[in-house]
């Protein structure tokens, strides 16, 4: 890569392809991760509900011959995951770190177990066919912003129609005016007669039912195979993406794309060669999660409730979970 | 836990250790139940396990060789997790301690034989501790999830690690880079197997760690924030170093991990030297409920069942990573059913 490359054209168009490709899977991670949180809920296990998608999605897909399938059956996967982790947390009232970190061992743990004993004796890497690439009909052709945009594999098209969905469902639909209630003083929802576990556990099926989704993504639209480790720190990043995207879905989409554009400029200088040694270049969207984190803590404002369980009224006193927690105070970050 | 009557306790302990036997029993009848779905029998796979990991003095020695780095890397998730801190970084503290050690043992640095081995063990624990100093100062000073940062930290060292074994440090001949001084090897305490030293470095932390949370004025502090941060600020402590501290200190620990696998096993530092120690310590320190000297007890039931779980894999193609699903499945388990209560 020389600095010349950068005025030219056909430099741009190829790397804005990319970033949307690359923060295409994090688009879907980061609205439902988005959801969750206001509703109270911080599921770190993000990555390995992602990773469970990816495993579902392929093989759906691979057994099917069918990519949809695929996407379908990871969403449902990812959903189950969200609502055994809604279980935990919003009935059991378990700590919603501890059950995320550890959530994400069983799931990476599931994923590799699963793939290693179906697909041990094949000899060969079973792959999956490419999804084509659908050319939006005169969208595509548009200057510049045509052919980033609007050349792309269908599964991208459907993040674009995500985004003002979930602008839509927070913060203009009764439900998500709910949820964000029961993220920030769930004894007022409970107070008006609405039930905060039940919309706590749709946000936490709606969040794993989007990272199932952005784990299809990785392994049947992107790489076409399903490798352990391929999620690859992805669901800590959507993580990031939320709080620096202030838990709105347009901002979301904005740090996703933020992040696909340095991971894809990231590869890029790779292949190109650079002052940094290659080796070094991947750690680049790690090191970009690192700084976007610290510097979105200073203005966050986390909702109010979060990683707080909140035990119904109806539950006698002594089953109340507000004193049941085993793990130190201010675990919570 | 306190202030309760002795037969009280007992019994309570009894249901308790009834209740917690239940869900091992669930979790491996769940786990045979994947199994059965694959196709394996789990009473095999099962006997399997318990040969691999018991059978013979060279499993027993590969349990303890396990043990070694996941009791260190528990400590440290333990420490931190004591003043209400997530050290989920412990891996990437691990890899950082690799790094040091390798670095100063390396045939470039000329120090006299035997200040070879303290400056590793020194340099270790330093490299961890700073390792682990970034993420406790963006939460302390910014306020920056430390779930996150420990996390990104992991990838940014395994990124670090694969960049000098393929690049200024490598060996030119295997995927690792070129061996340390002999003066740097820990001595092996069991002739003929892998068991080493820092075995005995490991539990001596543990030991360590047990008497500085009961018996001095900086666990007490440690104990007091964990318990309730507002009470301690209150106190008149100084929150803040008392938990960038015992961070560091987390970080030190997992750093002598790191140490331990590169002067006690592989003598450089190879590709993938960990195989998720880190993590592994997360479920040591949590099944151990926070206490150093369970974790000792703990460590050395995982090293087992992961040592067992090797031979299974050989014997019946079962895949490993069985054993994070059972480890996992358990902890979920305690979780759901409110095990890991502490009573006050």
């Amino acid at each position: 890569m020389t600095w010349a490359s950068l005025l030219e054209i056909t430099f741009w168009i190829p790397l804005l392809s990319a970033s949307i490709r690359v923060a295409t899977p994090l688009i879907f991670a980061g609205l439902g991760e988005s959801v969750c949180e206001r509703a109270g809920i911080l599921n770190v296990g993000v990555e390995g509900m992602m990773a469970l998608g990816a495993i579902a999605g392929f093989l759906a897909a691979f057994w099917t011959g069918n990519p949809w399938i695929g996407f379908g059956v990871a969403i449902a996967v990812g959903a189950l995951a969200g609502l055994l982790f809604g279980f935990l947390t919003v009935i059991r009232g378990a700590d919603q770190i501890v059950t995320g970190v550890v959530f994400n061992i069983f799931a990476l743990g599931l994923a590799s177990f699963v793939y290693a004993r179906l697909f041990v004796s094949a000899h060969s890497v079973a792959q999956l066919p490419s999804i084509p690439v659908y050319r939006v009909p005169t969208l595509s052709t548009l200057p510049f912003v045509g052919k980033p945009f609007f050349a792309q594999t269908p599964i991208v098209y459907c993040a674009y129609a995500l985004v003002p969905v979930f602008w839509f469902l927070l913060e203009r639909s009764p439900w998500g005016l709910s949820a964000r209630a029961a993220g920030e003083n769930p004894e007022a929802v409970d107070s008006a007669g609405l039930d905060v576990w039940r919309i706590r556990l749709q946000a936490t099926a709606i969040g794993g039912a989007m990272a199932g989704l952005a784990g299809a993504t990785l392994s049947i639209a992107q790489v076409g195979a399903y490798v352990d480790g391929m999620v690859a720190g992805r669901g800590f990043i959507a993580l990031a993406i939320v709080v620096f995207g202030a838990w709105r879905p347009w901002g979301v989409a904005l740090a996703a794309l933020l992040f696909g554009a340095v991971d894809a400029l990231q590869l890029r200088m790779q292949i190109g060669g650079s002052i940094v040694p290659g080796p070094l270049l991947v750690g680049l969207p790690y090191l970009l999660t690192i700084v976007v984190v610290t510097l979105a803590a200073a203005r966050a404002g986390y909702p109010a409730a979060i990683n707080k369980p909140y035990a119904r009224r109806r539950l006698s006193r002594s089953r109340r979970v507000a004193t049941a927690n085993a793990l130190p105070a201010g675990t919570r970050s | 836990m306190t202030a309760v009557a002795a037969p009280k306790l007992a019994a309570a302990m009894r249901s308790q250790a009834v209740l917690g036997l239940g869900l091992v029993v669930i979790s491996l009848t769940a786990a045979g139940l994947v199994l059965l779905a694959t196709g394996v029998n789990p009473l095999r796979a099962y006997v399997e396990i318990l040969r691999s990991a018991f059978g013979s003095v060279d499993a027993l020695s590969e349990d303890l060789v396990y043990a070694t780095p996941v009791i260190l890397t528990a400590l440290s998730v333990i420490l931190a997790f004591r003043c209400g801190l997530w050290n989920i970084g412990a891996d990437g503290q691990l890899y950082l301690g690799a790094i040091a050690a390798v670095g100063l043992g390396f045939n470039h640095v000329d120090l006299p034989g035997p200040l070879l081995l303290p400056a590793m063990i020194v340099g270790a624990f330093v490299a961890g501790a700073a390792w682990a100093a970034i993420p406790a100062l963006l939460r302390l000073r910014f306020g920056a999830s430390e779930v996150i940062v420990t996390l990104m930290m992991n990838f940014l060292a395994v990124t670090l690690a694969t960049y000098l074994i393929g690049g200024p440090w490598a060996s030119g001949i295997t995927p690792a880079t070129g061996p340390i001084a002999p003066a740097g090897f820990l001595p092996s305490l069991v002739p003929g197997t892998r068991v080493n030293a820092n075995l005995l470095v490991a539990l001596a932390a543990a030991a360590g760690l047990a008497f500085v949370m009961k018996r001095t004025v900086f666990g007490y502090r440690v104990r007091t924030i964990g318990a309730n941060i507002h009470a301690a600020r209150f106190a008149g402590m100084n929150v803040d170093r008392v938990r960038f501290l015992s961070f560091a200190g987390a970080g030190g620990l997992a750093g002598l991990a790191g140490f331990g696998e590169v002067a006690g096993i592989y003598h450089d530092l190879p590709n993938g030297l960990s195989p998720g120690y880190g993590y592994t310590g997360i479920v040591v320190a949590l099944l151990a409920r926070l206490d150093p000297l369970w974790a000792v007890v703990v460590a050395f039931a995982l090293g087992a069942l992961n040592v067992g779980s090797g031979g299974m894999q050989r014997a019946l193609g079962v895949p490993v990573s069985l054993v994070s699903i059972i480890e996992a499945l358990l902890i979920l388990l305690i979780l759901g059913t409110r095990l890991m209560e502490r009573r006050t």
